[in-house]
């Protein structure tokens, strides 16, 4: 071979393995080669590599391309089992001397060829489809994509290190934000528990003031910073091995190492009093750490830092001296000074025989994660995850809510909860048996700070009831809040709440006390349909739906719904939360991106495994005061009223109304009405309600509906022309309700609907008629 | 090559006997012929053994297909024979007009051999528009109508000794001089179907009259259809006849040849996207001259894409003959300077068959090795349309101009896109 090409191997009469065989035959069939010769190379632990040389070329590398990739190019192919542990064993090599740098190499010995990079996998899992043909056409691809600049993407970071490096350095999350901090730098400290095992170690980064540093354990590794000038490539595509090669590297940038490291060792060392040395500054390995921040083309704005790592064998003090940054003092050899000669306007020594001769070692280098990565890897990219909420409940479901958004870094949470964690809540709870007896709302908000960095979470608990409006804490963190997560599973939270004004947004959700359904009702960004309108509605599609039949089953008749998980015997997995939350989690955050209300219902059929979603119908609400009482009702309810009427026409017709009273807030809700019972008689000027199979569609409200929903009055219609106020007969009709409904301490509620209207009345006997004039 | 079969065989399935019409794939053929939504100026060759057959697609917004030459055997059009259907190939790639006729922008015949114009009279139509009779043909069968012609001032000889002209030569030239006529008798403004350029003036003034219609060599020209195009400028090489050729007697159809280096626009905003010389069958002492013409402003033939001259024939390179000389034939260091100007990364394509070691001229084993060495020295590759992909089973080799510059050969397709793409028989 000439001078343009490289000696790879020795000139060899045959391939030693099949494998190299095979690779052989396949060159000797594909169309677009040419085979020079075969070689091999053994390397001095004994391990020997199977070398084809071929020019390869098929056309379809672009002439006149930038990259310098040729048309044919003269490669090694070759076979190196060994190789699979780290790598694909089928190693490709560009022969060629002149071959451009192009990204997506491997790593290789110095002055060895480059070695294209071809699969993003690893063999144990590519080795399944490989084939030699494949291989050699995914060679042409490299080559033409490479020619082409479309292999490189322009946000590519740098090339994944394909070798094990004995090292591992975490930094974090914020080190490009500090790491220009003159009182801090950076200290590498082992993680004991890595040491032990078979890997590589991992050490920590920690950006320290030099006060803090003075006070470590010894044992740290020093570390010098160089932060190059924003570029607009990353410029680091293939690793060093030596300084002097970094430095050629980075010359092709107008940069200098010599001088990066010598402000990197500048800045590590205080004015005036200078730095004691410490055992770390005489540890034989410096950790070197080169800070890239990339600019986007369009914008000229950072979009994101690279980091190179590399560990040295050099000492601190050796290098710091080679870089012309310290010096010793003669009389003090545990004291080092800055040198001044360079700030001073004298020329700054650089040893650069020394630094030429350093070598280096990558060191994979990574990030803690930020908030903003946990997004992206989230695939929250558009929805605004900085607001402020409040999750109302952290029992069972609302602490898992709260730990899906901590991991997705959706909003800034507090959570609010006056229970402590007992015995029985640990088979559904995240908490641990550690944490009984602790604040539910503290342990969950320990828990989610643990997720991230230390200093990034953001999240509070308050220990008291979220309605509770004389707790300062409650107060303001609702007034705050963007958002409301009702998980408490109470009546009285979101009635409460709901009703106030200021309340934001809310959304409510619970399991069914079977665990079979999960349940969201979403007020729209206005507000305009709170949860008070959304749960009668919900409660009308728990009536007339299939699915409402099973819905509650298992409740406790004790006047709410989604209680079952709380309830000391309730028999419920963990596995039915954690199906649930997961839901709700991504419903609810996917849902408040839109403006308008939503109620949702989720029925888990345990045989199959299937999830289906059921989405209501949501209607805007009505009310109407009728003396103490503020009757509530949905535009549904009131266009089936007329659809009723219609159908009955030249007829009155009527029947009767459900619904439930809430006694502190005064209000009445309607949720539905039924059409006339069979046995009715209807004419043009009145009206008759029967009672047929009455009884049991009652029996069967208040059974689906955990005893909420109940009897609540009549309704009837007018005919055309006919206003809708009640008539004699009717309010003869509503004084006979109203006794009846006495009895219980409620009042009777009549309705009327006519053409264009519907008008309720409402009746309640008193024993005094000042109870009803104060 | 020594191939192993090994069958595992298990069940074969069983399908209907489809029956194959060649030119039933007219949805198909139009559907192709608007060339997919990212459009490059694409380079066509056709496999058609020793003979040209090229198509320049250009990248403006017409379209404007410019064919150089064609080579259909009769049986490349025999469904029952399994050469190429090149006929098929290139009516996949061809435009229709508003009547639905299948047609090129420029038909550019570059000499009157066989080899540069056979089929011509079965695919093309040629006589006057107005009496085009295949309205009512499938589109498979219409004739394709030539918009322009350029041509080679050859037509205006004589047969001769020097100068016998097949049955598909003689109507092509025909249709050259009706064209001519037509020009003449129209001063010069004619529409579509009677275009006619003359490629280099002819001796003794018989193009004189015809200056509208003609361009010179060594002259430039960008005229596509009577309009100026910019995505596209020619520059006349040859025919470069010795003054004395005719007076000896020696003007052959080769020396004939019209040459011309392309320069073809990768996109509104490169109008040099790729340089493509073609030059028929021009032989040595052509080249020889245009190296005294260029040697000082060489840079004018450079190219990324060569068509080698006269199929890779060792004349077009050495005085002598390769097979008598016992491989001490030598090569014309003149004729390769001008064959040599090849940019980075450049391709030379050898229209023609399989390039065997041995004797064979054209094409010619020495001449393969000559242009090997020249892209060799930039990068660069070396093709034969009768290797591609493969020796036994040729396909058209398809170029794209990057759009911002340079040529790339459109990557060959997956095993499964081959076989999904090919008619597969079974008993």
């Amino acid at each position: 071979m000439s001078d343009k090409y490289f000696e790879y191997g020795e000139v060899s009469e045959q391939l030693i393995y099949p494998e190299g065989q095979q690779l052989f035959e396949a060159c000797q069939e594909f169309p677009w080669i040419q085979i020079i010769e075969c070689r091999s190379l053994k390397r001095n632990d004994g391990d020997v590599e199977d070398i084809i040389i071929i020019d390869l070329g098929d056309g379809s590398v672009p002439s006149r391309n930038g990259y310098g990739v040729f048309a044919k190019e003269r490669l090694a192919v070759t076979y190196r089992p060994s190789f699979a542990t780290y790598r694909c064993p089928y190693d490709v090599r560009a022969i060629r001397k002149a071959f451009p740098p192009t990204s997506h190499r491997n790593y290789v010995d110095q002055n060895e060829p480059k070695s294209l990079c071809l699969y993003f996998e690893p063999w144990s899992a590519l080795e399944r489809t490989w084939t030699p043909q494949q291989h050699l056409k995914r060679i042409l691809w490299w080559l033409k994509e490479t020619a082409q600049g479309t292999l490189h993407r322009a946000d590519q970071p740098l090339e994944p290190l394909y070798f094990t490096s004995p090292w591992q350095i975490i930094l974090p999350h914020d080190f490009h934000t500090k790491v220009e901090d003159r009182n801090t730098s950076l200290l590498l400290h082992r993680v004991e528990a890595s040491q032990q095992s078979a890997g590589s170690t991992v050490l920590i980064g920690e950006l320290l003031s030099h006060n803090q540093q003075q006070g470590q354990q010894p044992g740290g590794f020093e570390c010098l910073v160089a932060i190059c000038p924003p570029v607009s490539t990353g410029f680091i595509e293939v690793y060093p091995h030596t300084i002097k090669e970094l430095n050629e590297q980075l010359l092709g940038n107008g940069l200098n190492i010599y001088e990066l490291l010598h402000q990197a060792a500048i800045r590590k060392i205080p004015d005036g009093a200078g730095l004691d040395v410490k055992q770390s500054m005489r540890n034989p390995l410096t950790f070197i750490l080169l800070h890239v921040p990339i600019l986007r083309e369009e914008t000229n704005e950072i979009e994101r830092f690279d980091k190179v790592g590399f560990f040295t064998e050099s000492t601190f003090i050796e290098l710091g001296n080679a870089v012309g940054a310290l010096s010793v003092c003669p009389d003090n050899k545990d004291k080092v000074y800055k040198n001044y000669a360079g700030k001073l306007g004298g020329l700054i020594e650089i040893d650069t025989d020394f630094l030429q001769q350093a070598s280096l070692m990558p060191v994979e280098t990574k990030l803690r994660i930020s908030h903003e990565y946990a997004r992206l890897a989230s695939g929250i990219v558009d929805d605004p995850a900085e607001f402020k909420g409040v999750i109302a409940g952290v029992g069972a479901l609302g602490a898992c809510l709260a730990g899906i958004w901590s991991k997705e870094a959706w909003g800034c949470w507090t959570y609010i909860d006056d229970d402590t964690l007992q015995p029985h809540n640990i088979i559904r709870h995240v908490g641990k048996d550690f944490h009984i007896g602790q604040p539910k709302a503290e342990l969950v908000k320990s828990l989610t700070s643990w997720d991230f960095d230390t200093g990034l979470a953001k999240n509070n608990a308050v220990v008291a009831k979220v309605n509770d409006a004389n707790n300062q804490d409650t107060v303001s963190a609702l007034k705050e809040a963007e958002l409301i997560v009702d998980v408490t599973t109470t009546l009285e939270v979101p009635r409460d709440l709901a009703r106030r004004i200021e309340t934001p947004r809310m959304v409510s959700v619970f399991v069914s006390p079977s665990g079979r359904d999960s349940v969201m009702l979403l007020e729209d960004k206005e507000r305009s349909m709170n949860l008070g309108i959304l749960e009668a509605q919900y409660y009308r599609a728990v009536l007339s739906s299939e699915w409402g039949e099973g819905h509650l089953v298992g409740h406790l008749g004790d006047l709410w719904v989604g209680a079952g998980c709380r309830d000391v015997s309730s028999i419920m997995s963990y596995e039915l939360i954690q199906l649930h939350s997961a839901i709700l989690a991504r419903q609810i955050r996917q849902q408040v991106r839109n403006k308008v209300a939503k109620i949702k219902i989720w029925v888990n059929d345990d045989v199959s495994g299937n999830v289906a979603a059921v989405d209501i119908a949501v209607y805007p609400g009505f009310t109407q005061q009728c003396g103490g009482w503020t009757v509530c009702w949905d535009q549904g309810l009131q266009e089936k009223l007329s659809d009723m009427r219609r159908q009955r026409l030249p007829n009155e017709t009527g029947g009767i109304i459900l619904g439930y009273l809430d006694q502190k807030t005064q209000s009445i809700h309607l949720v539905d009405a039924l059409s006339a019972p069979v046995d009715s008689i209807e004419s043009p000027s009145e009206f008759l309600r029967g009672t047929n199979g009455l009884q049991g569609v009652l029996d069967e409200c208040q059974s689906r509906t955990a005893n909420i929903v109940r009897y609540i009055g009549e309704w009837h219609s007018h005919p055309p022309s006919i206003s809708t106020n009640p008539s004699c007969v009717d309010i003869g009709l509503l004084a006979f309700l109203a006794k009846q409904m006495a009895t219980e301490g409620l009042p009777a509620v009549m309705g009327i609907i006519g053409e264009s209207a519907l008008n309720f009345t409402v009746g309640q006997s008193v024993e005094h008629i000042s109870d009803v004039l104060h | 090559m020594r191939m192993l079969l090994i069958v595992y065989q298990r069940c074969l399935h069983s399908y209907n006997n489809y029956t194959y019409n060649k030119y039933t794939h007219s949805y198909y053929s139009y559907k192709i012929g608007n060339w997919g939504s990212t459009v490059k100026t694409k380079i066509t060759f056709f496999p058609v053994d020793n003979g040209d057959m090229t198509l320049i697609r250009l990248v403006d917004s017409d379209k404007t297909c410019i064919l150089v030459d064609i080579n259909i055997r009769e049986a490349a059009d025999n469904t029952n024979d399994t050469t190429y259907d090149v006929a098929k190939a290139l009516r996949d790639r061809l435009k229709i007009d508003s009547k639905g006729r299948p047609y090129v922008d420029v038909f550019l015949w570059s000499h009157p051999d066989q080899d540069h114009c056979r089929g011509i009279r079965k695919h093309f139509y040629l006589g006057p528009l107005e009496d085009y009779p295949d309205d009512n043909k499938k589109l498979g069968e219409k004739r394709i109508v030539i918009r322009e012609i350029w041509s080679s001032p050859i037509v205006f000889r004589r047969a001769s000794k020097n100068l016998t002209l097949s049955e598909d030569a003689k109507a092509l030239n025909k249709e050259a001089k009706r064209r001519v006529e037509e020009n003449k008798n129209r001063k010069f403004v004619v529409c579509d179907g009677d275009r006619i350029v003359i490629m280099g003036e002819d001796q003794n003034g018989k193009t004189d009259d015809l200056q509208q219609i003609l361009v010179k060599v060594d002259q430039k020209f960008k005229k596509i259809r009577g309009k100026s195009n910019s995505h596209f400028e020619g520059l006349l090489l040859g025919p470069r006849p010795a003054d004395d050729d005719e007076t000896e007697g020696l003007l052959t159809k080769n020396h004939s040849s019209v040459i011309v280096n392309m320069k073809l626009a990768g996109s509104v905003l490169n109008a040099d996207g790729c340089k493509f010389l073609t030059g028929g069958d021009a032989e040595v002492e052509i080249w020889e001259r245009v190296w005294a013409e260029y040697k000082s402003t060489s840079d004018e033939l450079e190219y990324d894409l060569m068509q080698a001259p006269h199929h890779c024939s060792w004349h077009t390179l050495s005085h002598d003959s390769w097979s008598d000389s016992g491989g001490e034939a030598k090569v014309s260091p003149n004729a390769r300077s001008a064959l040599s100007q090849a940019r980075s990364g450049a391709s030379i394509v050898s229209s023609s068959k399989p390039i065997k070691e041995g004797d064979q001229d054209p094409p010619c084993i020495g001449a393969k090795q000559e242009y090997e060495d020249i892209v060799g020295d930039v990068g660069g590759i070396f093709h034969c349309t009768g290797e591609y992909p493969t020796e036994s089973s040729p396909k058209p080799l398809e170029f794209e101009i990057k759009a911002s510059g340079g040529i790339a050969v459109i990557s060959s397709a997956s095993a499964a896109a081959i076989i999904t793409s090919t008619k597969a028989r079974a008993g």
